[in-house]
């Protein structure tokens, strides 16, 4: 028995307890469909707040200033989208894939379950009206209503497509695709990657990516990966000197190619931002919210996002190893930000 | 509305699927329990059309992993809760108890990988993540099995 057998068979084992009674799911639906209306609503007056902010915030570089999507639910079969500045910016994103309304619970919980908030996007390669970002903003929004059902993508695989040797390190498996990567590129002037390595320990990737040891003592990198302009991401663990320890996803994009990652925040309003100017003489903008936090750095030839996995109110896996602003401070001057080529 | 039959049919044939992705998802059973009702209440109420029993399951499959996705950020959320399903074997004890060791994000990787045979494109799509941190989590996830197993 291979790997995968014995996976099977151990997971094969595990069943819901759950079973289908029509007359249960016939009186959900009603209670569904009042539901409905009152997310509609709710979801309308959202819109409103988002698009008002994006006014007020505009001369403000944080967050706001990255943000090149919002996905409201609403009811069943209708989702928007909202952008904060251009109109090339704007990205219909369709969070459930199918239109799905996100708000109904079990029976039990449908009268006190809070409406579903928005879900907001930000770029990693820029603020919003950057290049990198306009074009990651225009692929995010082709991706996400090209082969909605998957059915092209059953039909490839993991087989060849023709492409790959160009487009290889895109989600591209269609001609289709393909062209309206390089129409994005070629408008915002900006080269795809044509390599990826997997860097396999902290060494490698202070002698790849940085002048010195920009992680200092406090960080761990693992599951690292490098483009071949400079760009690389890493999974991260830092120990700070309190006794926490921080999980996080460490993002550097260099400017000038396309990097098509974006970031789900959450809800922008949940966040407290401020600008800290670390140890190692970079101002970096912060922003924590009762889930995550982000600690943002342009360094001019890059954009550094560190996308930490706890938050005021929540840790990594529990509720243990919550954050503080302080914390995050500290944590931000673990690394020298200096030193990263 | 889907027809009665119809959705026994697929409610039959996925239940089990949807709640081993909500459990590798959610890590708890509770929770997956009732992502497994909130879901096939959606097959209920949609009007969607069905080409094929995949293009069934690829919808579930998708609507359950934002299910979890949504639970998790919501304030629902609940503590760990240890499965009681007796193992036919200890070691298919031991790789389960490792695998839900694992964060969340490989073991999802791991069950849509292993379980129900999806491609890395296919999983890049569905989590909305690149091809290439598919492919990373798959190998830091045997890394780390490897290394629970080793201490067993």
């Amino acid at each position: 028995m291979n790997n995968k057998d014995f996976y099977k068979t151990t997971f094969s084992q595990l069943h819901t307890t759950k079973n289908f009674n029509m007359e249960d799911y016939k009186k959900m639906k009603i209670k569904q469909k009042r539901i409905n209306k009152i997310v509609a609503a709710a979801a309308f007056v959202c819109i409103i707040l988002v698009t008002s902010s994006s006014v007020y915030a505009s001369n403000m570089f944080g967050l706001k200033d990255m943000l090149i999507g919002i996905i409201t639910p609403t009811s069943a079969n209708s989702n928007v989208s909202q952008s904060n500045s251009s109109d090339e910016n704007n990205i219909a994103q369709n969070n459930t894939s199918e239109s799905i309304n996100d708000n109904t619970v079990s029976e039990n919980r449908v009268t006190d379950k809070p409406v579903a908030s928005p879900y907001e996007y930000i770029s990693l390669q820029g603020f919003a009206d950057s290049n990198e970002s306009k074009a990651v903003a225009e692929w995010t929004n082709f991706c996400e209503s090209y082969d909605r059902d998957g059915v092209l993508l059953a039909q490839v695989g993991n087989g060849p497509t023709g492409l790959d040797s160009k487009y290889d390190l895109y989600l591209v498996y269609t001609q289709e695709m393909a062209d309206k990567l390089d129409e994005i590129v070629k408008k915002y002037n900006l080269s795809l990657h044509s390599s990826i390595i997997d860097i396999t320990n902290t060494d490698e990737l202070i002698q790849k990516a940085g002048s010195g040891n920009f992680l200092g003592m406090a960080n761990t990198a693992y599951s690292t990966y490098m483009y071949e302009d400079g760009t690389f991401h890493f999974d991260g663990c830092a120990n700070l000197d309190n006794g926490l320890k921080i999980e996080y996803q460490f993002m550097n994009c260099k400017k000038g190619a396309f990097t098509d990652t974006i970031l789900n925040i959450g809800s922008i309003k949940d966040y407290d931002e401020w600008t800290y100017t670390t140890t190692s003489g970079i101002t970096v903008n912060l922003a924590i919210s009762p889930n995550k936090s982000l600690i943002i750095a342009d360094l001019g030839d890059s954009f550094i996002t560190i996308n930490v996995l706890a938050g005021t109110e929540h840790g990594f896996l529990d509720d243990n190893g919550k954050i503080t602003s302080s914390d995050l401070e500290s944590f931000a001057n673990t690394f020298d930000f200096s030193l990263i080529k | 509305m889907l027809e009665h039959d119809v959705f026994l049919v697929l409610a039959e044939k996925y239940k089990d699927t949807v709640f081993r992705i909500a459990l590798s998802y959610l890590g708890n059973t509770y929770d997956a329990d009732d992502i497994v009702q909130d879901v096939f209440m959606k097959l209920y109420i949609t009007n969607k059309h069905f080409a094929s029993d995949d293009h069934a399951r690829y919808w579930l499959i998708r609507v359950t992993l934002n299910a979890c996705k949504n639970l998790l950020k919501s304030s629902w959320k609940t503590k760990k809760i240890a499965v009681t399903t007796a193992f036919e074997q200890k070691e298919q004890e031991y790789l389960y108890q490792a695998v839900m060791g694992l964060p969340e994000k490989y073991r999802t990787v791991l069950y849509l990988y292993y379980y129900e045979d999806f491609s890395v494109k296919e999983i890049a799509k569905m989590q909305k993540i690149k091809v290439s941190a598919v492919t990373t989590r798959l190998s830091r996830a045997r890394d780390q099995l490897k290394e629970v197993w080793k201490n067993e």
